[in-house]
């Protein structure tokens, strides 16, 4: 085995010895054993598709249509361009809205954690906003900007400001008061203090904010196209249920969860495996 | 350019958990010559670390004042190092150095790196390093800004007995290149004191008083195996166990 696969392999697996050694070397005898690490959510996906076939088989019912139809339905709207186009409306609208609220979000955060009096201010707008409902934000958007960019990104800011609020202040706390003593000692500037040692500890906190941001924005985002807008994948969805079209509803919203993952596997996980580099130099 | 360090009429107070407040300092004054360095020994919470704090503007006296240089002066270029490196785990070696510098100075940086035995690690990750390894970064770092006025606090109090001769010894070595700064070093390490110091200040009680100060007059550089050392060691000791008469030593050479 060479350096670079010796260096791929997991910490644990380095050096083992006894069952997780042989379980390796069996790992390895496998083409793209590489991908290991998927085995376990292809397996799940795999159960899903095999169950919900049986569950179709037994029903027997247009409410549950078989994986075929559900597949068919899924290559139309892929090989017709629409999904790609209505994907991109939608994700083009979340990233701006998470984008405005992750600005605000990191501003507030930081106050927040820093100044006890600006937590205690805005503490009442971050439990209104963590404990109003999505639908909410939606339907006041849809009828002060009505249909426009402004009704989806707002309507998501509100609804994952909160919770990204509350990500930054942990992160912020997270930082060890050592460290902000030694800063002190030696007069670091502002802005160093900021760049080098606030923004590395929240990254990971951003990271876990951002993926639950995501999700947040995604059941914003439907509400919204559903009420408010003609186009976007929530648009769709609601096209579909107007046309009793089960299998037009679960297509759109498997080509949706496929986008999420490339974003996820694609780069959330590369950006922060990127940015938390050293971590893994430090453990080699 | 080294300061003078001044406690004036200096005092703190914390409070307490069961309530009230508890004296550290009292109108406590000292004052410290530019270019020297004092070693404060004494129990544990005796009050070593406040006045430590106090001199890097980490905490502020409840009353009097803590200047460094002249009244109103700016306090200088200061280097700290702590018992813990408090280095910053993502950054490497070099640019944990860079962070305390205005800009870059890879030459200084690889001259200091060079001095505390650590420039082939200058691109390593902190935590790649042992405690003694990255206790020596952080000796680099406080140099590294030239420092007017250099505070030690327990600096090789976490490290073995053989790594803390070794970096006392480096310590030396960076305090003797070009000026140097004027220094206080809090310490339970009487033999370290007694090394590294111009005078040693031994604080005893509550609120803290100076019951003895020491003149370490010997010439640098200094070795841990000089006789003199150990007769200072054995005069804080006694001087700490309360058997001591006398209130001032000096020229002990």
């Amino acid at each position: 085995m060479n350096g670079a696969q010796q260096a791929s392999l997991p910490t644990t697996a380095r050096g083992a010895s006894g069952w997780r050694g042989a379980s390796m070397r069996l790992l390895r005898m496998f083409p793209g054993w590489r991908l290991w690490r998927f085995y376990p959510a292809l397996l799940f996906c795999v159960l899903a598709v095999l169950g919900w076939e049986c569950m179709a088989r037994v029903l027997h019912s247009a409410l549950v249509p078989d994986v075929g139809t559900i597949a068919g339905e899924i290559s139309r709207i892929l090989t017709s361009g629409e999904a790609f186009t209505q994907i991109g409306i939608t994700l083009w609208r979340i990233v701006l809205g998470f984008a405005a609220a992750f600005i605000v979000s990191v501003l507030i955060g930081i106050a927040c954690a820093r100044r006890p009096a600006v937590r205690i201010f805005f503490e009442p707008a971050i439990v209104l906003g963590l404990t109003v409902p999505g639908l909410v934000w939606t339907l006041l958007c849809v009828i002060w900007f009505g249909v426009s960019l402004a009704t989806p990104v707002v309507a998501i800011a509100l609804g994952i400001a909160p919770t990204l609020i509350l990500t930054v202040i942990q992160g912020v706390n997270s930082v060890d008061p050592d460290i902000m003593e030694m800063a002190r000692a030696y007069r670091l500037r502002r802005v160093d203090v900021f760049r080098r040692i606030w923004w590395p500890s929240l990254i990971p906190f951003l990271f876990s904010g951002a993926r639950i941001g995501f999700s947040l924005a995604w059941k914003v985002i439907v509400l919204v196209e559903i009420f408010g807008l003609s186009d976007g994948v929530g648009y769709k969805l609601n096209s579909e249920f107007s046309l009793q079209n089960v299998e037009g509803v679960m297509a759109w919203t498997i080509v949706f969860w496929l986008a999420m993952s490339v974003l996820e596997y694609g780069v959330f996980q590369n950006a922060e495996r990127a940015l938390s580099q050293w971590r893994r130099e430090a453990r080699t | 350019m080294s300061r003078r360090i001044r406690f004036a009429g200096v005092s703190k107070a914390y409070a307490q958990r069961a309530g009230g407040n508890r004296d550290v300092l009292r109108d406590f004054d000292f004052e410290i010559a530019a270019g020297e360095l004092v070693a404060f020994v004494g129990p544990s919470g005796v009050g070593k670390s406040t006045l430590l704090h106090l001199a890097a503007q980490l905490d502020v006296p409840d009353r009097g004042a803590v200047t460094i240089g002249a009244d109103g002066e700016y306090p200088g270029r200061l280097g700290i190092v702590f018992q813990q490196p408090r280095l910053l785990d993502w950054l490497t070696v070099r640019q944990n150095l860079e962070l305390v510098l205005d800009g870059h100075d890879d030459a200084r940086i690889d001259e200091l790196l060079a001095i505390v035995e650590m420039k082939d690690f200058v691109d390593a990750w902190p935590r790649t390093l042992s405690g003694g390894q990255r206790q020596r970064v952080a000796l680099a770092r406080a140099f590294a800004v030239k420092p007017e006025v250099l505070l030690l606090d327990e600096p090789f109090s976490a490290l073995d007995e053989l790594t803390g001769r070794r970096l006392r010894l480096l310590l030396q070595q960076l305090w003797l290149k070009g000026r140097p700064p004027t220094g206080i070093l809090v310490t339970h390490n009487m033999q370290e004191a007694a090394f590294l110091a111009d005078r040693i200040v031994i604080l005893q009680g509550h609120p803290a008083r100076a019951v003895d100060v020491i003149d370490v007059d010997l010439p640098r550089p200094r070795s841990p195996e000089d006789e003199c050392i150990f007769h200072i060691h054995r005069r804080v000791i006694a001087c700490l166990s309360g058997f001591s008469q006398t209130n001032r030593l000096e020229g002990v050479s």
